[in-house]
């Protein structure tokens, strides 16, 4: 399935489900012990630490840009949007949508994790270089114009805050 | 093909019951042979091995991590603390088969993919069947009709014969109009029987999918449901496969579910009676049919199950909780508790793909070679192993109950 091009089609379930696999691609970035402790953050705690780096990059209302995160309908645009920016990557465009196939794959109920889209925030802030190597990835969002594009986004899909 | 079982008897096979006690302290397994002749070994401290089992429960609860072949703490398991988990000879020398009976903290661990000395998953060289407890395993070998044949008589074989089983199924994903993937297993499980399995998709009634069969239908050796689970995360018993409702018109009441009763033997009336599901689809889930779920409390009302296999091959079907004593509950342990002699059932989220090429092997060894259940288990989990399947995808089917 061609992920970038039914992105914008995509029900909220499947949407959920890409999140997730977004998620997972992107987290390997990380040590595994920091990707469990992500995945298992409560809500109000992962809002909170995606609050907090965003203030830590300068932005003025970052509680506000965060907690837009678990808002229907801002989440699904937001994410819509965070997932094209991961996806301009095509390595890492084919991680995730592999990584996605394999998800909608399962015989499950669940619509993936609730927090994905602040985690899909949390992750593509802290990870450094979009780049696909033999070890895995490393993703580069840390400098002042990948943060501004990130809260630019969510903000534009909340239509202003 | 060759393979280590071929030519032997049923009779001949070395068989290995493991039944763990976790005390206080210490862990310990007693390895049963069938003479009744047992040998016991201390596996070490509890408390050495709690982080272990807990690591590898809980990774096995992340589905994302499990659909991408990437739960770290279960390829650990297998080549480290797994090991230590399991007795000395069962490692060394894995038997033909091993029924292993677990105990308190035990239940749910994979221990059927601990690695042996040959370096392969255990359930892959070994017919594994997990039992609940020894009496549970008793009951359902004592209900298996395939306990009536003459075992030394019963050669493994690798020429395939035509079918004789008898398997009837369903199949429903309520998610996705189209369905073709949920499809696909049955069709798999037709190919390996080189006959049609027997579709009875539109019962009228969520236990109509059971009883049915056992009071009026064909003698079936094997029912295979392939459908979503469904975990309830408050009360466990609510927990099931999510099937879809017959779309049914009957005087005047649509999408409900029925049970007709005939109210006299030589007359044609008869009484439809409303059946209310006990519980419906998760709210806010978007379902694409009309769907309830069968639950391991509506299944423990009023259901029978006569037969010998059931393969529910849905998420987590027989992902179990501890709901009293030391009982674990699943809708595949449900299943054994109504009368049927084995169950296969996922241990936790199941992959469809993975699904349909285990299914295809499996009921190619049960049916075609004839060979019994925990056997035919190990021959499919040995070719996905072979074709380089991730253990969380193999590794999820499990069988509990008697493995002839």
């Amino acid at each position: 399935m061609n992920v970038k091009e039914n992105i914008d089609e995509m029900d909220e379930r499947h949407l959920r489900l890409l999140v997730d696999a977004a998620v997972s691609v992107l987290a390997e970035g990380f040590s595994e012990e920091e990707r469990d402790r992500l995945v298992d953050l409560p809500s109000a705690r992962a809002v909170s630490e995606l609050s907090a780096i965003l203030s830590e990059a300068g932005v003025s209302d970052a509680d506000t840009v965060a907690a837009a995160l678990m808002d229907e309908p801002v989440r699904d645009n937001a994410s819509r949007r965070m997932i094209k920016e991961a996806l301009a990557e095509p390595e890492v465009s084919a991680k995730i949508t592999a990584a996605y196939d394999e998800r909608t794959s399962m015989m499950v109920l669940d619509g993936g994790i609730i927090t994905g889209p602040v985690l899909l925030a949390i992750v593509l802030l802290r990870l450094k270089r979009v780049q696909v190597n033999k070890k895995g990835l490393d993703i580069q969002l840390q400098d002042s114009k990948g943060v501004d594009a990130l809260f630019t986004l969510i903000r534009g899909a909340r239509g202003g805050l | 093909m060759e393979h280590v079982w071929a030519g032997k008897a049923v009779g001949d096979l070395e068989v290995r019951a493991v039944a763990y006690h976790v005390s206080g302290t210490s862990l310990a397994a007693l390895v049963v042979r069938p003479d009744g002749t047992a040998q016991a070994e201390v596996l070490g401290d509890i408390v050495d091995f709690l982080p272990v089992i807990d690591a590898v429960t809980e990774g096995l609860q992340r589905t994302t991590n499990v659909a991408r072949g990437a739960v770290r703490a279960l390829q650990d398991f297998a080549v480290g603390a797994g090991r230590r988990l399991l007795p000395r000879s069962i490692i060394a020398t894995p038997p033909d088969v091993v029924i292993i009976i677990p105990h308190s903290v035990l239940h749910g661990v994979p221990l059927h993919l601990v690695r042996t000395d040959s370096g392969m998953p255990l359930c892959a060289v070994t017919g594994v069947s997990y039992a609940g407890s020894l009496s549970q395993f008793i009951q359902c070998a004592a209900g298996n009709p395939a306990r009536s044949r003459a075992l030394d008589s019963w050669l493994l074989g690798l020429e395939p014969a035509e079918s004789a089983r008898q398997v009837a199924g369903y199949c429903a994903d309520v998610l996705d109009r189209d369905g073709t993937r949920f499809a696909g297993v049955i069709e798999a499980i037709e190919s390996a029987l080189g006959r049609p399995v027997l579709r009875e998709g539109n019962r009228s009634s969520v236990k109509g999918h059971i009883n049915p069969w056992n009071e009026h239908g064909p003698r079936l050796d094997a029912l295979v449901m392939v459908a979503h689970g469904y975990i309830d995360a408050e009360d466990h018993q609510f927990s099931g496969l999510l099937m879809a409702s017959a779309d049914l018109e009957i005087r005047g009441f649509r999408g409900e579910t029925f049970r007709s009763l005939t109210l006299l033997e030589d007359q044609p009336s008869r009484l439809y009676l409303r059946e209310a599901p006990m519980t419906m689809p998760p709210v806010g889930l978007q379902i694409a049919r009309n769907a309830e779920v069968l639950s391991i409390a509506e299944l423990r009302m009023d259901a029978l199950s006569k037969v010998p296999l059931v393969a529910l091959f849905g998420c987590s079907a027989g992902w179990s909780r501890v709901l009293k004593g030391d009982v674990p509950s699943s809708l595949g342990e449900t299943f054994l508790t109504l009368g049927s002699s084995a169950v296969i059932a996922p241990a936790w989220d199941a992959d469809v793909t993975a699904v349909a090429a285990w299914a295809e092997r499996f009921f190619y060894a049960w049916s075609r070679l004839g060979w019994p259940v925990a056997l035919s288990s190990a021959f499919a989990t040995r070719a996905l192993c072979e074709d380089s399947w991730p253990a969380e995808k193999y590794g999820a089917i499990t069988i509990r109950g008697d493995w002839l």
